[in-house]
């Protein structure tokens, strides 16, 4: 018997779409490694204005949420060593400065890499969401900061992601559906650098398209 | 072996649409190609082929047993100074593969001649795994095929069993999958793997190349920061080493797949060495490296570049003069010459033979045929059968 015995499985049935680059990284950020966990349902606002205006009865609440948000933001985002690796991720003007940088990159201020490690870049707020839990009898809420990227290259562009890097929703969503996983709050990593694989690949292709008849992108043989 | 002419199945697109089969059609040209089929004897299949592939493959890997213990050959075959040690280790501990095709020049007479090992980053996979079989499948059941008629393909079985074996000597950490952007071709193969690496069992995630990130502490992340324990990476081991994250590949704890010891497997110094070492093997043609071309008394040689992927760079030369040629962007690492041989003709078409191992057991082929005689990434997947 030379042939397989069990070929077919659910798992090899696919969306009939393509699969751009765009399509499967949005699916494969939504669905994550695992199963996902159990969900629940968050609403998304900017600021604390935007809270009150759906919740004018609930103006407090909507101040402390946002707040803690913000601090939150502080402690979480994700970090960054230089403002360019920053805003390659996020979109131009998408950044600040955190730790000692904090506050100076308002005066244009040239940094140089950090080198002490008391300073980084990372993503100004986009919005928060806001869940609430019952908890005995009395009702809990949390908050948590979201960020989006500007720029269209970004596998987060045009997403709502929280500081860990799970996507939550689109841009402009204003509830979404989250694991409760994306309330806790993950201490922020540092990504020292990306993009240190692919370069040779781009290359070649870029050589391959101007010199021949073949217009292999892959890298397979 | 004999080629057959058919009518393809009336429903063949939708149902590759409705597997993921996005790369059928590539630049315009069709690639799946099923108005056509090859039909093998089960000895042609078993003493040309499997047999073959599978001591074929036993003698590469002397061929990298030698090269792991010279300098002189480790320069010869073009591996950066800088990365001998880890390639050693990986080497010594025999950190173990998943697949490769070896390419075979074969015409269902006298025995295939080994073309080149793709042992790192093979594709046309899920063509040769899974929707060739369907196209079996439909075909005897429609009653175009005799019954009884059989597929030398087991590669999906053996991929899933080596998926399974992998878990089970590795800690329980996720497989990671990785490819570069913008390739529907390479993105469909990895996520076949993934999918036969989660069918095992495995818990599977996918980036891009381009997303993994490095932390302070030196090991790989992916887009979204996870850190990367293992990964398959549809990526020549030839780019990684060159490239920025490449000195960080010794220390961080990934392990890889392919591991790092294929670096010296798919480089086409391998087969110069293959023929130093078993001279005049059948399945073997005269190869020579750049400086050795005084010993090669044929007159008609193929000109390839150590380095090269989808026939790019290849030139056929007959008495130093290049008859036939392919362009591309590789060469600079140094070039062998590999005794000319004639790929089997049908009608207006060469057919190359892809003859897949898994792990290190022959598992099936896949047929490829080009109106050129160096076949490149345009070339057309043609299924195939064993005669009842």
């Amino acid at each position: 018997m030379k042939r397989s015995r069990s070929v077919l499985s659910p798992r090899f049935k696919k969306q009939a779409t393509a699969p751009t680059a765009a399509a499967v990284s949005v699916s494969l950020m939504l669905s994550g490694c695992s199963p996902a966990p159990k969900q629940e349902t968050a609403q998304v606002y900017k600021t604390a204005e935007e809270c009150i205006l759906v919740n004018p009865d609930q103006e407090q609440l909507c101040r402390d949420v946002f707040g803690e948000a913000m601090a939150l933001a502080e402690e979480t985002a994700p970090r960054f060593n230089s403002l360019a690796d920053c805003e390659l991720e996020f979109g131009a003007d998408q950044c600040m400065g955190g730790g000692e940088f904090a506050g100076s990159l308002a005066d244009g201020d040239q940094y140089a890499e950090s080198s002490g490690g008391g300073g980084w870049f990372m993503p100004m707020m986009y919005g928060y969401m806001m869940g609430s839990m019952l908890s005995g009898s009395s009702r809990k809420y949390r908050s948590a900061p979201l960020y989006s990227s500007k720029n269209a290259r970004s596998p987060m562009y045009g997403k709502l992601v929280t500081g860990a890097g799970d996507t939550v929703g689109r841009a402009n969503d204003r509830v979404v559906r989250t694991s409760p996983n994306n309330f806790t709050p993950k201490k922020a990593t540092t990504v020292t650098q990306r993009g240190g694989f692919g370069k040779i690949a781009r290359v070649k292709s870029t050589q391959a398209r101007s010199s021949t008849k073949s217009s292999s992108r892959g890298w397979g043989g | 072996m004999r080629r057959e002419l058919i009518s393809p199945r009336a429903h063949w697109q939708s149902q590759a649409e409705s597997y993921g089969f996005n790369f059928h059609t590539m630049y315009g040209e069709p690639y799946w190609d099923e108005s056509r089929y090859y039909a093998f004897t089960l000895e042609q299949i078993e003493r040309d082929l499997e047999d073959p592939t599978t001591e074929l493959n036993q003698m590469c890997l002397e061929v990298v047993d030698k090269v792991m213990a010279s300098e002189e050959l480790l320069t010869r075959f073009a591996i950066p100074r800088e990365h001998w040690e880890m390639i050693a280790r990986s080497w010594r501990l025999r950190d173990p593969s998943l697949y490769a095709r070896m390419d075979l020049a074969y015409d269902g007479n006298g025995p295939a001649k080994m073309l080149e090992n793709n042992a790192d980053t093979p594709t046309s996979l899920y063509e040769s795994a899974f929707f060739q079989w369907l196209w079996l499948e439909d075909r005897l059941k429609d009653g175009t095929l005799a019954p009884g008629s059989d597929q030398y393909n087991s590669i999906q079985d053996k991929l899933i069993e080596r998926f399974a074996e992998l878990k089970k000597s590795w800690p329980p950490v996720p497989l990671h999958f990785a490819c570069c952007q913008d390739t529907d071709e390479d993105r469909g193969t990895v996520q076949y793997l993934q999918d036969c690496a989660e069918e095992a069992g495995f818990d599977a995630c996918f980036t891009f190349i381009e997303e993994i990130g490095l932390t302070p502490q030196g090991g790989f992340v992916d887009g979204q920061d996870r850190p990367i324990h293992a990964a398959f990476k549809l990526y020549p081991w030839e780019f990684m080493l060159r490239e920025e994250f490449g000195q960080h590949l010794n220390k961080s704890q990934t392990r890889w797949l392919e591991p790092s010891w294929k670096s010296v497997l798919s480089n086409k110094a391998l087969l110069p060495m293959l023929w130093k070492l078993f001279p005049n093997h059948p399945n073997l043609l005269p190869a020579y490296f750049a400086d050795e071309l005084h010993l090669a008394g044929e007159s008609k040689l193929v000109e390839k570049p150590i380095y090269s992927r989808e026939g790019a760079n290849v030139r056929i030369l007959e008495g130093g003069q290049a008859v036939a040629d392919s362009d591309g962007p590789y060469g600079e690492e140094g070039i062998i010459y590999q005794a000319f041989h004639p790929l089997a003709r049908f009608g207006e078409d060469y057919a190359l033979i892809g003859s897949w191992l898994v792990g290190d057991e022959a598992a099936g082929i896949s047929v490829r045929e080009d109106s050129s005689l160096i076949t490149q990434d345009l070339s057309r997947f043609v299924p195939h059968i064993i005669l009842p």
